[in-house]
């Protein structure tokens, strides 16, 4: 199944030109309570009509039931439930949409609810388009006047009238026509704009408005985690203010197929990809047992409305408990066995300063993308110590998020999603290290609705040293 | 359009159907220009925040001193009468936010907040904050200010 998506922004598309119904599937990644979710928004068409969703469960997620509800204006509209099955794969529900404009998704396990921001587009017609028909038809009326006022009428001279008329209607329509591509978008509600029944069923009002910029200022990130302990559940809440007023920010965009990517580093070097569900305005929420006591790394990718994306890096103290440290990881590229599958790394040209090739070669080409992509990959560093890595991933001067890209088809639109599994077997990354030393690196990629998380330690030796 | 002024002048002699075509065509041009028909009434948004029901209404938004509406009913639509409310404006683009401006009771569920200056066009975020018998509750609502 593949999925027409384009700009994946929160209700993002701006209405197309040529006023057919806009809007793409939005893909957002849920860790709610223990499971690890993918939740796929269709598009909407028609309003009032259905809004299909369908929810991809991952390897290791309870069967159980999962309610959804559409609401809009703070009103639940419709409300349905998806029974998961405890093989992983896709579930799917139905929705009733009443309206266009801003509405938000609520997944409720029973024991944990997350709330997702989403936009139903309305069909807009744009003024070039109103023209462009409108002269067009008035040139035909004007020209069946023109004729029958020609036949008919003793003063011939007369069509001359409606043969003007007619002359004016189509440069009208062809002016309007020739203008089209032309014409800029008006702001787009939802990705530039807050979302209002208003914007989004008549973008073309606030066409004039004199903004240029509409990005907005960084965020702060508050990690909180009441009594975190060792081997005990738990649960991590972010707040997200606003830099300048302080406020919390309701503004996240779907970004790489979340709201948040919340990405945690414990003292040993496990690492987690968890998304945080949305429990209300800037406050987000994910549940974690950390395994260790110590300092974990947390880091925050997030986009706001207006465009670009932030990183907030922050620490989280977890008090001792049940102590399970992660084994040692040999440094260097080589075989190894992850989650019963072999993962065999290599490394081209690993010197700072130039582009450095980390290649994971999988048993077979069964890969999946996993948030729209081929394969992640963490890195964190330089650091030294292998009992402090979270401690020292928090202030390292390099963290990078970088991705494999899903290799595009000729002819397909759009990117496939989970459920296409012909990936791979070799995933491979470039990056280029800025300084030598030791980098602790993840890799990341989906296999058997599985995803996989592939821990290695690289020496980066200093250019000169690596002169080849 | 030119419309409505060529075709008048044929129809004189053969009345009926000549009359006829030019007043569906002026009736279609109408038609034309005026759909999908922007109301040019005062900004309404509505939402439910808790146990009322708030509707904030805006005289054409403009630049400067604008007078802000909030009605608060509740669930079954009554008014309802509140202790306080307060209009919090913030400019999001610029990151921006103004001192909040207390709203005055106009009539039973509807409190004014004159004054209100917004002193840049864009997009603004308007947080109501109530205070009321049914407990306290907030809720943001965005205004375009032209």
């Amino acid at each position: 199944m593949l999925s027409a998506l384009g700009t994946v922004l929160l209700g993002g598309a701006p209405a197309h030109a040529d006023g057919a119904p806009s809007g793409t599937d939005i893909q957002v990644a849920q860790t709610l309570g223990a499971r690890d979710l993918t939740v796929i928004v269709r598009r909407v068409d028609t309003t009032p009509g259905p809004l299909r969703v369908d929810v991809v469960t991952h390897a290791g997620s309870a069967a159980g039931p999962l309610t959804v509800r559409a609401s809009a204006a703070g009103s639940v509209v419709s409300e349905t439930t998806v029974p998961l099955g405890a093989r992983p794969g896709l579930y799917s529900g139905t929705l009733r949409v009443d309206r266009p404009g801003p509405w938000e998704l609520a997944l409720d396990d029973g024991a944990h609810v997350g709330t997702i921001p989403f936009l139903v587009p309305a069909r807009v017609v744009p003024p070039w388009e109103k023209a462009t028909y409108g002269g067009f038809v008035a040139a035909g009326v004007f020209l069946m006047l023109a004729l029958a006022v020609a036949l008919r009428s003793r003063r011939g001279s007369l069509a001359l009238l409606p043969a003007g008329g007619m002359v004016a209607a189509l440069a009208v329509a062809v002016t309007g026509a020739l203008l089209s591509s032309g014409t800029p978008p008006p702001p787009a509600a939802g990705s530039q704009l807050d979302p209002t029944i208003d914007n989004v069923t008549d973008p073309y009002a606030n066409a004039q408005l004199p903004i240029t910029d509409y990005s907005r200022p960084p965020l702060n990130l508050a990690v909180h985690d009441a009594d975190a302990r060792a081997g005990q559940a738990g649960e991590i809440r972010l707040a997200l203010a606003d830099g300048a007023t302080g406020r919390p920010a309701d503004d996240l965009l779907v970004h790489d197929n979340a709201l948040v990517h919340l990405v945690v580093v414990s003292p040993s070097g496990r690492l987690w990809h968890l998304h945080p569900v949305r429990v209300g305005p800037g406050a987000y929420r994910v549940q974690l047992t950390p395994p260790e006591s110590g300092t974990y790394a947390v880091s925050a990718e997030l986009a706001r409305r207006g465009g670009g994306v932030q990183l907030l890096r922050s620490t989280l103290q977890v008090g001792a408990g049940k102590e399970a440290p992660a084994a040692a990881v040999p440094p260097g590229p080589g075989p190894r066995r992850i989650d019963g599958s072999q993962v065999d790394l290599t490394v081209k040209t690993a010197a700072a300063g130039s582009p450095t090739t980390i290649t994971a070669h999988f048993p077979a080409a069964d890969l999946q993308p996993w948030l729209g992509m081929l394969g992640h990959l963490i890195v964190a560093g330089p650091g030294t110590d292998p009992a402090k890595v979270g401690a020292e991933a928090a202030v390292s001067p390099t963290w990078a998020h970088v991705h494999a890209m899903t290799p595009v088809v000729p002819g397909m639109v759009g990117k496939p999603d989970e459920t296409v599994a012909a990936f791979g077997p070799d995933v491979s990354f470039t990056y280029t290290f800025a300084a030598p030393g030791r980098y602790r690196i993840w890799l990341q990629a989906e296999r058997n609705y599985s995803v996989m998380t592939v821990p290695a330690v690289l020496d980066i030796p200093a250019t000169e040293v690596a002169g080849r | 359009m030119t419309v409505t002024e060529t075709d008048a002048t044929p129809v004189r002699r053969r009345p009926l159907v000549p009359i006829v075509v030019a007043a569906l065509l002026v009736a279609a041009a109408l038609a034309w220009l005026r759909w999908p028909g922007g109301t040019s009434g005062p900004t309404v948004t509505k939402t439910v925040a808790g146990a009322y029901t708030v509707q904030l209404s805006v005289d054409a938004p403009k630049l400067g001193t604008n007078t802000l509406a909030v009605d608060v009913a509740d669930s079954g639509g009554k008014p309802v009468r509140l202790d306080e409310v307060t209009v919090e404006p913030v400019m999001p683009q610029m990151g921006h936010a103004l001192t909040p401006v207390k709203a005055t009771s106009d009539a039973p569920g509807r409190y004014l907040a004159a004054d209100t200056v917004l002193p840049m066009s864009g997009q603004w975020e308007l947080t109501v904050s109530l205070r009321g018998p049914a407990g306290a509750a907030q809720v943001v609502l965005p205004l375009l200010v032209k």
